[in-house]
């Protein structure tokens, strides 16, 4: 661990850390540009760099694109990232209510807890962890898919539970698209551009920003057009930075137990900080009190909070896989086994041994990563969200030329930019008729891994669904499932009992 | 009949619920053509399982919810009443003109993608989305939309090295195609 330190802390790698972190925010920032592709991107400036260095860069990078990505699911609800989808639920509403300072800062502290206290975790755990990763089966997988799911009940409010479960089904039915894993085409109709189904970005673009973007309009008055024109949008308050005392107080707890469970689920490979977001957003919501609950989706700081404090916990648990057993959890961390492979290097279990340097400098930056991005962004929130304050008729077609640019910059194929459109317009009817738009985003992330992990666990049990009751880690992953689902509902008939009989308060 | 399709569908939930029921029947009659995969003889799950049981699930759902007037009535504040005739009346109002020729830009931008080209089409784009929406100088939408679409093409092309198509339009004009 020394060496690690040692090797961290030379003026150059602090140097790395740094232009990871900024690179990686603004990159992370513009819609399609993902960490993934931000690591991509930074693949070749690390060739002339020694392992540990190029390591170090690619993991501030990876920050610094999650942050970026937190960024512009806040300020134009445009999250481009999956694991950014639940940070746009309350990030989002409470920039529209004129804290969008608030609302980054709010992102940044949470980031930087989770990424804090996932680096301690991992820094504790790392042998043990990867033993227990590696004991997950796909029963396990489709267990965590449904309790992933069940994230839908955080949307359940005011009646909405049957609507929110229609959008979820309709989100899994649209992950059906394409080849299945048994490689037959589904629902592709003899287009060949629908042979690998829909891109999650797509979707994600057409939803969201395209969606809440028309909807503004939409709202708009039409007989306003100067007036509208010559003024700044209505939400273009940046506010304050300042988190008081006891809103930090509000988020301790929550932001705690999010960033252990975003550690730990992160450490499962496959599931990953878009799970882990979900889950994290559901728990507390399910967990808040009732008056916190009716801030959930309106621009609550803890709804805020949780999300990101998980997703980049997360983004640090996915590295115990990978450094211990030679496994990427995810498309990042499999970029950097790819940059691993190319130093030479082959992670898993001798890594520790052969070359603790890069082992533990890794590590030693992922938290070093954390600080830089907190020092770095802190100060440059004021300027990032001055993008509020530009004037609607300008902001409006931005945000649609880069949402539409975002989609091409992953396909490279106008098809999916046709597709989008279509689906946006589609959106902002059930936008309209008041359907939840993030539960059809949640189906559709977890559908495909879902059915997968189904099918395996079925070829494993013979066709049985007996795994669900007679392999423990499934069963009590699926009664936790159970719980978090059947939790709101029994929280309004206790509270419709105590309604009817008075006297019981 | 015209009355009871009237009622059913006189609120917004319901109408968002038939437009998923419609979905989803369209969506079972698709799967029961999926292909099958024989080569391990019948398995308990194939490639129809997931999407006949997604579909059935969401048939039942969306039937609930239209046949069951009852079901989120009490809190949802999207049932038969004021609210739905605010909703309708909020429609009228709104404003569908600059929505729809949003629409009809984004989806004249996506056709002539490929014959514009990522500069001139995003340039476009902008131009006319700047214009749409309220902007009255001609000069001022052409100078922000030139030099956003340009800075974003410099970054993308020469910092990050992507490669974006110039369109056909540009490579007749520089006599690149034939």
């Amino acid at each position: 661990m020394l060496i690690g330190l040692q090797t961290a802390f030379t003026p150059l790698n602090i140097f790395m850390v740094f232009l990871g972190c900024f690179a990686g925010t603004f990159i992370g920032m513009l819609p399609g540009l993902g960490p993934v592709s931000a690591i991509a991107l930074m693949i070749p400036v690390t060739y002339g760099l020694d392992p540990a260095s190029g390591m170090i860069l690619m993991a501030g990078v990876y920050y610094g694109a999650v942050f970026g990505g937190s960024t512009s699911a806040i300020l134009i609800n445009a999250p481009g990232v999956s694991a950014a989808v639940a940070t746009s639920f309350d990030g989002y509403p409470m920039a529209n209510r004129g804290y969008a300072g608030k609302a980054l800062a709010i992102a940044a502290y949470s980031s930087y807890s989770g990424g804090t206290i996932a680096a301690v975790l991992l820094i504790a755990l790392v042998p043990f962890l990867a033993r227990i990763s590696l004991s997950f089966q796909s029963s396990d997988y489709f267990a965590m898919m449904l309790f992933g799911c069940t994230a839908i009940a955080a949307f359940s409010g005011k009646g909405q539970v049957l609507k929110a479960i229609m959008m979820t089904l309709l989100g899994l039915m649209l992950a059906t698209i394409g080849e299945d894993p048994s490689g037959i085409q589904r629902f592709t109709f003899g287009i060949t551009d629908l042979y690998d189904g829909l891109s999650f970005l797509l979707l994600s673009m057409a939803t969201f920003a395209l969606a809440e973007a028309l909807y503004v309009i939409l709202q708009s008055s039409p007989g306003n057009d100067k007036a509208e024109a010559e003024s700044a949008s209505p939400d273009s308050q940046i506010g304050s930075l300042k988190v008081t005392g006891s809103e930090f107080k509000e988020m301790a707890t929550p932001v705690s137990r999010s960033s252990i469970v975003g550690f730990f689920v992160g450490v499962l490979p496959g599931a990953g900080a878009t799970i882990a977001s979900f889950l994290a957003y559901g728990m507390e919501r399910n967990l808040a009190k009732e008056s916190q609950q009716q801030e959930f989706g309106k621009g609550s700081n803890i709804g805020l909070a949780a999300p990101e404090a998980a997703n980049n916990a997360a983004s640090t648990g996915s590295f115990v896989p990978l450094l211990t057993l030679g496994i990427p959890g995810s498309a990042t961390t499999a970029i950097m086994l790819g940059a691993l492979l190319s130093y030479g290097i082959q992670p898993g279990p001798r890594l520790y041994v052969d070359y603790p340097t890069v082992f533990w400098s890794v590590i030693i930056s992922m938290y070093l990563g954390n600080v830089v991005l907190l020092i770095l962004n802190l100060p440059l929130i004021p300027y990032i969200a001055k993008i509020l304050q530009m004037p609607r008729r300008y902001l409006t077609p931005i945000i649609l030329f880069f949402s539409l640019m975002g989609v091409y910059l992953v396909s490279f194929n106008d098809f999916d930019l046709q597709m989008m459109v279509m689906v946006g317009a589609i959106a902002l009817v059930f936008r309209l008729l008041n359907f939840p738009l993030a539960p059809l985003l949640l189906g559709f992330i977890l559908g495909d891994m879902m059915e997968d992990n189904l099918r395996r666990a079925l070829l494993v049990w013979d066709g049985s669904f007996a795994f669900m009751w007679q392999r423990p880690q499934t069963a009590i992953i699926m009664l936790m499932a159970v719980g978090m689902l059947l939790l709101p509902m029994l929280r309004s008939l206790v509270a419709a009992r105590r309604r009817s009989m008075p006297g019981l308060d | 009949m015209a009355d009871r399709l009237k009622s059913l569908i006189d609120n917004k939930s319901r109408l968002g619920s038939l437009i998923l029921l419609v979905f989803a029947c369209a969506y079972l009659r698709a799967s029961l053509d999926v292909q099958i995969d024989m080569t391990f003889g019948e398995e308990s799950f194939n490639s129809r399982t997931m999407p006949i049981a997604l579909a059935v699930a969401s048939i039942a759902c969306a039937l609930v919810q239209l046949l069951t007037p009852l079901i989120g009535q009490s809190s949802d504040p999207s049932t038969p009443d004021d609210a739905t005739e605010q909703f309708y009346d909020g429609l009228k109002r709104a404003n569908w003109r600059q929505v729809v020729s949003l629409l009809i830009l984004m989806l004249l931008y996506t056709f002539t993608f490929q014959w514009l080209g990522f500069f001139l089409g995003g340039a476009s784009f902008l131009f006319c989305g700047f214009l749409l929406l309220g902007e009255r100088s001609y000069f001022t939408a052409a100078i922000v939309a030139l030099a956003l679409v340009g800075t974003m093409w410099l970054l993308l092309t020469q910092l990050f090295g992507l490669f974006l198509d110039s369109g056909e339009l540009l490579r007749i004009l520089s006599g690149l195609s034939s």
